[in-house]
């Protein structure tokens, strides 16, 4: 597969990072990713691949997590950010929808997006609270209520909304569809989608449901045990035997069952795949 | 029935002292997680500091309460910054042994520059008696009163209605997610540990102008606690309930048994309101949805 070549002026752009936690083996080596204004990036592997540790490092966390940049940088609009605070990159146009959503349980959903409304400009802020609830209806008649009694796709809503009111011209969505109900999964991602093509925000997604995320994305990049393994368009990817048979669970002549052989093979095949 | 009255404003006095620095302790608590177990030292650091400024820099009474509000407020975010911004992220048993050494080296520090000898105000706030049929009540124990409760009123709405106010919530609920939404956790620290001291340091002045201002101010000032507990950690207005209960039980006993006794009555009541409601009479169980 051939590699989506970088553009020269990209909104995002990681150059070759290692990053560790404490004195740990680095969970990330060597990685580099770039995103344009307005492209929607996923970012796939299986747990520990690393791709938490890189939305952190991206959005100014990875401090809070006892973990450093040891090598490389992460530039957003020109500007390096590695090292920087998470409440400055926020300011910067970047905004985070955190796995496990990280929601105030004792704050009002009104509040939530008064919170996330901190880094915009106030003249926007009118504008963004009639944005997110017209893109989310459902939280219209709990914007008085206690963000810890909604539902969990409620929540997950208040979530994104709070990052939405900041508009941001990028946002990294973790892990968006954990614990989710499918039908609400795709009502959310509907709504991403709407977000994104009027507003031309561009988005890194984390994902471990490949084909949700490869239907959103226009391109993607396969992270395995801290370094990327694959990175293409999104449906170079889709077609990809390797993809289909490691992620998507589509290879022909794969039995329905995933055996401890088959992980193994999976083990090998990615090795071989570096 | 007078006899009983009396008490009962003068419970209400020492009540509203121990509910503002329960207030503070609320504060902090709300804002930053830190159970700040140095509050009754701080108490006695502005009993101290307003003694210099009325002793020392020879200051009116007003001018004396607000330099006294001003050095408290700088030793609170000084306090943040040296001792408590260091200790972010560490195990809530670091912290409060951090709040614990801290409340022993004010302690000493206090008897090493001010002796461990009573001192008393040279100029204090009126103390005149005023009489109201055969109630006769002190004046200062009506300005106690009604400083405390302008003071909580005010910082109840700050943390209702203002933005500073919903930033401390949220940091004090999700540091991770607050400065994700480009709220600075360590700006939020600082203000609420301004804030605390400054309760502290006023209910200082107010024990000080009620009683004599000596290092065992820290000892009274622990009667906050049961008064943040009674009241419910996190809640504002239970902190302040909380003190003006512990207040009237205390004086009450006082006045009817001794001071021993008072002391059963009031740790007595902590235990039941303990009991029967965990979380405090105002407080609220963790709100989350399973």
């Amino acid at each position: 597969m051939a590699a989506i070549d970088a553009p020269a002026t990209a909104l995002l752009s990681v150059s070759n990072i290692e990053v560790a936690y404490g004195r740990s083996a680095p969970a990330l080596r060597g990685v580099s990713l770039r995103l344009r204004e307005g492209e929607v990036v996923s970012l796939l592997g299986a747990n520990g691949a690393g791709k938490t540790t890189l939305i952190r490092s991206i959005s100014g966390l990875l401090k809070l997590h006892s973990a450093k940049v040891l090598s490389g940088q992460v530039n957003l609009d020109g500007a390096r950010i590695d090292g920087v605070a998470a409440h400055h990159i926020a300011r910067k146009g970047l905004s985070q929808v955190p796995e496990g959503r990280m929601i105030f349980a004792n704050l009002t959903v009104a509040e939530h997006l008064q919170i996330g409304a901190l880094s915009a400009p106030v003249e926007k802020h009118e504008m963004s609270r009639r944005l997110v609830l017209d893109l989310f209806p459902a939280l219209r008649p709990r914007i008085d209520d206690q963000a810890g009694w909604l539902s969990g796709g409620e929540q997950q809503m208040v979530a994104i909304g709070r990052a939405l009111m900041a508009s941001p011209r990028l946002m990294l969505l973790d892990e968006v569809s954990l614990g989710l109900a499918p039908i609400i999964t795709r009502s959310i991602f509907e709504q991403l989608d709407r977000y994104r093509r009027e507003t031309g925000c561009a988005m890194l997604v984390v994902e471990q449901n490949a084909k949700l995320a490869l239907d959103f994305c226009d391109r993607a990049y396969v992270l395995d045990r801290g370094r990327i393994l694959l990175e293409g368009s999104a449906a170079d990817l889709k077609a990809d035997p390797r993809v289909q048979d490691l992620y998507l669970g589509e290879a022909p002549g794969e039995g329905s069952a995933y055996t401890f052989r088959d992980a193994k093979r999976y083990r090998r095949r990615t090795r071989w795949l570096k | 029935m007078i006899f009983f009255l009396q008490l009962l404003v003068s419970g209400l006095a020492v009540g509203s002292v121990y509910g503002l620095v329960a207030l503070g302790f609320v504060l902090i608590f709300k804002a930053t997680d830190v159970f700040n177990f140095a509050q009754g030292d701080l108490l006695a650091v502005g009993a101290y500091l307003m003694f210099v400024a009325l002793a020392v820099f020879n200051l009116p009474v007003a001018l004396a309460i607000i330099a006294t509000v001003v050095a408290a407020g700088i030793l609170g975010a000084m306090l943040q910054r040296v001792v408590f911004k260091p200790l972010q992220g560490q195990p809530l048993l670091t912290v409060v042994m951090a709040t614990i050494a801290l409340s022993l080296i004010i302690q000493g520090a206090l008897v090493i520059i001010f002796g461990s000898q009573d001192l008393s105000f040279p100029r204090t706030l009126p103390s005149s008696i005023v009489a109201i049929g055969a109630l006769r009540l002190s004046m200062l124990d009506l300005i106690i009163m009604g400083c405390s409760v302008v003071c909580v009123s005010a910082f109840a709405l700050f943390f209702r209605y203002t933005s500073l106010g919903l930033q401390m919530r949220a940091t004090a609920e999700h540091p991770e997610a607050a400065a994700l939404s480009g709220i600075n956790s360590d700006r939020v620290f600082t203000v609420a540990f301004s804030i605390g001291t400054v309760t502290a340091a006023l209910g200082g002045i107010f024990l000080g102008s009620l009683q004599v201002v000596s290092p065992t101010l820290s000892q009274i000032g622990l009667l906050a606690f049961p008064a943040v507990v009674v009241g419910g950690l996190t809640s504002i207005p239970g902190s302040v309930i909380g003190g003006l209960l512990i207040g009237v039980l205390q004086q009450l006993s006082a006045g009817y048994f001794d001071g021993a006794v008072a002391s059963v009555v009031v740790y007595s009541g902590l235990l039941l309101v303990l009991l029967l409601r965990p979380q405090g009479l105002l407080g609220r169980p963790s709100v989350q949805r399973h």
